[in-house]
């Protein structure tokens, strides 16, 4: 493998398949490291995405799908169920996101970057003028020193890359979700129907989702934020649940994982460097739905590092442009629903179960977003202050 | 001192997320703390959500 390289991606998720694949569209030399034996394994995601969102980015494969989404069905702690029709511009999927990861990285491959993996990243070097100029990796079990104009940090919720160059990006307990998983087969579902349920009763701070990927399996895992675990285990609330709801079932893969529900951060450029996707924080902090809006975030960095690589200008105030493109796109929007993420974690079990009767005693076609609203504040008037704050 | 109870780990790297000093390296399946780096504010044992750290009592 040569050493010299325009560009080196780090991680090989989503946001770091798109990152690269735009940075080698002008012909930029493109390097993708990832750790992991293969990509797109172990899944640490529920899978869940929007329809709308997954195809203004890529063209959608049908083999990616596992399940089309057009219903969502809440239920509150007392077991108030509150089902909502999606839109037609709000349907979902759940992805195989094995499958889809793999084809993104082979999407990328096929523009010309090159992809490998078993390549760990453990450091970062720097010019005398402190940009970034490569990295020092692990691969393939060989020690080696790699070259770069620009290094793309996508190496998901635990990056160490953007350390390493001096940013802060450690988590505050309050940002991050601790989440566990399991794949759940041998239930009975319905297949087009998202499922959560919701307060400190099922997970404090966050929500347990089922997502199905067929009629009688599904993805069932949940999150809780990471300054309400002393609570208990995400584990241990897991395995209380689909014991008592789905006694029978069976377990056929089980992880862990860590949700970014944060601001993006201040600063994802640098010298030499951009991070993107989940390393940036480019999470939605409400739902935790990332990948989509890590692709879209990968894909605004790869288009400007593709155009510093032109310039052949590396330097952080070339770089910002990117950082203010994705402000625009995403970044603004996240920062309004991380305020509504603090307004919803004050609602305690009652209010959430108070909520959701009177929401189910509307009728199902009349259910709107401005009703369930003007039902949240009437439980809760002091609450009113705290949106208004918000917005 | 963090003690890993090696069987349970799922290497999600949760952990490493909230290190304030950055001393837990993930590479493969192998989870490694730096002692001498470690300032003992036991973030990482409250985030794992599988409970594989705890904290070791030094005598
Ligand atoms: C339990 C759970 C459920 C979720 N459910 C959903 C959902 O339903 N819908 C949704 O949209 N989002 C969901 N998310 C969030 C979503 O998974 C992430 O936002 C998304 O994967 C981010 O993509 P990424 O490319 O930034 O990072 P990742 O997909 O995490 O990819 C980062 C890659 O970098 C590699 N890497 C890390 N460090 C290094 C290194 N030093 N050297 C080389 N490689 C490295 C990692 O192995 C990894 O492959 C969920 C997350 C979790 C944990
Ligand atoms: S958070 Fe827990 S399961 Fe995940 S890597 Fe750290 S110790 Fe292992
Ligand atoms: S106790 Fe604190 S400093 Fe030590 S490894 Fe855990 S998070 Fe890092």
């Amino acid at each position: 493998m040569k050493s010299n390289w325009d560009v080196i991606v780090v991680g090989g998720g989503p946001a770091g398949s798109m990152a690269a694949w735009n940075s080698a569209k002008d012909g930029a030399s493109v390097l993708m490291l990832e750790k992991d034996r293969e990509i797109g394994a172990p899944v640490r995601c529920g899978e869940g995405v929007g329809e709308v969102g997954l195809s203004n980015i890529v063209k959608i494969d049908k083999r990616w799908i596992k399940a089309k989404i057009d219903k969502m069905n809440i239920i509150s702690p007392d077991n108030t169920s509150v089902k909502v029709n999606f839109k037609e511009k709000e349907h979902g999927y759940i992805l195989d996101r094995r499958i889809f990861d793999n084809d993104l990285a082979l999407l990328a491959s096929q523009a010309g970057v090159t992809v490998k993996t078993k390549s760990y990243v453990h450091g970062l070097t720097f010019s005398n003028d402190g940009f970034v100029n490569g990295v020092k990796a692990n691969v393939l079990g060989k020690d080696v020193k790699l070259n770069s104009k620009i290094v793309i940090g996508a190496d998901g919720v635990e990056s160490r890359i953007g350390r390493f160059a001096g940013l802060k990006t450690a988590f505050n307990m309050c940002d991050i979700g601790s989440c566990v998983q399991a794949v759940v087969s041998g239930i009975d579902i319905d297949p087009n129907t998202m499922q959560f349920y919701v307060g400190d009763k099922y997970s404090p701070g966050g929500y347990l989702w089922i997502f199905p990927k067929g009629k009688d399996i599904a993805n069932i895992g949940l999150g809780i934020l990471g300054d309400r675990c002393n609570s208990g285990r995400p584990k241990d609330f897991l395995d209380k649940f689909l014991s008592k709801h789905y006694p029978n079932s069976s377990i056929l893969n089980y992880t862990a994982g860590g949700v970014p529900l944060a601001k993006t951060l201040d600063k994802i450029v640098t010298d030499g460097l951009v991070l993107v996707g989940d390393a940036a924080r480019t999470v939605n902090p409400l739902s935790g739905g990332g990948v989509v809006s890590g692709m879209n975030n990968g894909r605004l960095a790869g288009i400007r590092v593709a155009e510093a690589i032109k310039e052949n200008n590396f330097s952080k105030e070339f770089l910002k442009k990117y950082s203010d493109n994705w402000h625009k796109a995403d970044g603004k929007n996240h920062e309004r629903l991380y305020k509504i993420k603090n307004f919803i974690l004050s609602l305690t079990d009652d209010d959430l179960n108070h909520i959701a009767k009177k929401v189910s005693a509307i009728p199902f076609e009349k259910r709107s977003v401005l009703k369930v609203f003007k039902i949240v504040v009437w439980r809760k008037p002091s609450l009113i202050l705290d949106v208004i704050k918000a917005f | 001192m963090i003690n890993i109870n090696e069987n349970l780990c799922d290497f999600c790297g949760t952990c490493v997320s909230v290190c304030p000093v950055d001393c837990i390296e993930l590479f493969e399946a192998k989870l490694k703390i730096n002692n001498e780096k470690c300032i003992a504010c036991n973030l990482c044992v409250d985030i794992c959500p599988l409970g594989v750290l705890e904290v070791e009592d030094e005598e």
